[in-house]
């Protein structure tokens, strides 16, 4: 569904339970993307596999930082991060895209492998860690730097643009609760006239 | 090629893991140190490739060993075609003495000296001894040879398998090993399987022994020429 097909939804099922409900678009935004949020950890809990349905692709470059001697690539956008060390960055690639090339790995795995270890003879994969800002990498080549990076990152609701399509996982959690369900009951909890007053014309109503 | 090769990288093998049995890249490094863990145990314990290296005899009869030696297989000497295998003879002397900064051998205290053999002739006699000896120190990683120095020997030995300048290559044989050994011990680290750790070790277990019976067992064509070799024929009637 488009985003702000998501919102108007979300907003006139808002409608249909206090007629007199308005929100700020800039609110419901955050409703949504706490609830989808949550449904995308969800899922993780079920299979991390299944998140790649839900990843949008970014090419990047690779930077150099040459006081720490690392390469590394500033998120193209913000991610939601999961439990795993790939986090919100499900795959790295070069753009050609040959055989599987990276893996996540976490900095405890990178400064053991640097001291010994035999990852470090036996492989010429490239490890990517992610953080809140960027993505370091371990072995990472000169010439694959230069190719920049191909990713599929799992993005919040709030880094799509109104007209861009966004997936919501279709299931009910365990209270029979589905997506548009949750997001209305965290609009039950606030009550909408507090927020209607803000005059600003970026945040205006959502009719 | 008509066929898949006989030989894989090791990174294909756990590549090929991940897919197999659904895994997530998340532990890939893991699953490589451990790889590399159990293509060490197979050369070490269970495997038949050695490597055979020619090694330098010095004039101290002394043998230094590779430093990817980890278990010792044989010490040849060359002849007529074919190896000749020393003898490990435990009293061997494996001391050395310096004078000044040179390391040599001192007489005074046998170092280096040629061995006696308790032989004796005539009737009950024992004959025949070793001309070539050898003890090994493996503290100082030294072999002690008798019989020759200055000279060039071959060395038999087992090493972890893991190549450090260049790729490392598995027998496409052992990749049933390599994955039921990840299966088994990534139940140490993922703690929801942990119950299942003695269904899986078992599941190794059942694995390297296919494997090294395989690789160990007689074909019949090495039978029939041991049978065929140490016995005497005589017409069937």
């Amino acid at each position: 569904m488009i985003k702000s097909e998501i919102r108007s939804l979300v907003f006139n099922e808002a409608q249909r339970l206090d007629p007199k409900a308005r929100y700020h678009a800039r609110f419901l935004d955050a409703v949504i993307e706490k609830c989808l949020s949550e449904m995308l950890w969800e899922l993780y809990a079920l299979d991390p596999h299944y998140l790649q349905r839900f990843t949008v692709t970014c090419i990047s470059t690779v930077d150099y930082e040459a006081a720490a001697s690392l390469y590394y690539t500033t998120l193209p956008v913000k991610i939601i991060p999961f439990p795993d060390k790939a986090s919100g960055v499900r795959r790295v690639n070069t753009i050609t895209q040959p055989s599987m090339r990276f893996y996540p790995a976490d900095y405890r795995e990178m400064d053991a492998l640097r001291s010994s270890s035999y990852f470090k003879e036996v492989t010429d994969k490239i490890l990517y860690i992610v953080t809140q800002e960027r993505v370091v990498y371990y072995g990472m080549t000169a010439a694959i730097a230069a190719e920049g990076v191909i990713m599929e990152v799992i993005q919040p609701f709030s880094q799509f643009d109104d007209t861009d399509t966004v997936y919501i996982p279709e299931f009910r959690d365990g209270e029979g609760m589905s997506f548009d369900d949750r997001v209305k009951r965290k609009l039950m909890n606030i009550p909408p006239v507090d927020l209607s007053e803000d005059t600003d014309e970026a945040n205006k109503t959502t009719k | 090629m008509a066929d898949t090769p006989a030989l894989i990288t090791i990174n294909d093998a756990i590549s090929r893991y991940i897919l197999k049995f659904k895994k997530t890249t998340e532990d890939a490094v893991i699953y490589t140190e451990h790889a590399c863990e159990c293509l060490k145990s197979w050369n070490l314990y269970h495997g038949n490739e050695v490597n055979v290296e020619k090694v330098s005899i010095d004039a101290n009869y002394i043998i230094e060993m590779p430093s990817d030696m980890i278990g010792f297989s044989d010490l040849c000497w060359y002849f007529a075609g074919r190896y000749w295998s020393f003898s490990e003879q435990k009293d061997i002397v494996t001391t050395t003495t310096y004078t000044g900064l040179v390391e040599g051998r001192d007489e005074d205290f046998q170092e280096g000296q040629p061995i006696s053999h308790a032989t004796s002739y005539g009737y009950g006699a024992r004959g025949g001894v070793n001309a070539y000896n050898y003890n090994i120190d493996w503290k100082a990683r030294r072999i002690f040879v008798e019989g020759v120095n200055s000279d060039t020997a071959i060395l038999f030995y087992t090493s972890s398998g893991i190549v450090v300048n260049g790729t490392t290559y598995v027998s496409d044989l052992i990749v049933p090993v390599i994955d039921t050994y990840l299966l088994y011990i990534e139940t140490f680290w993922i703690k929801d399987l942990v119950r299942e750790r003695e269904m899986r070790r078992k599941a190794y277990n059942d694995e390297v022994l296919k494997a090294r019976n395989f690789v160990n067992a007689l074909t019949y064509n090495q039978l029939r020429d041991l049978i065929m070799g140490s016995t005497t024929q005589g017409p069937k009637r």
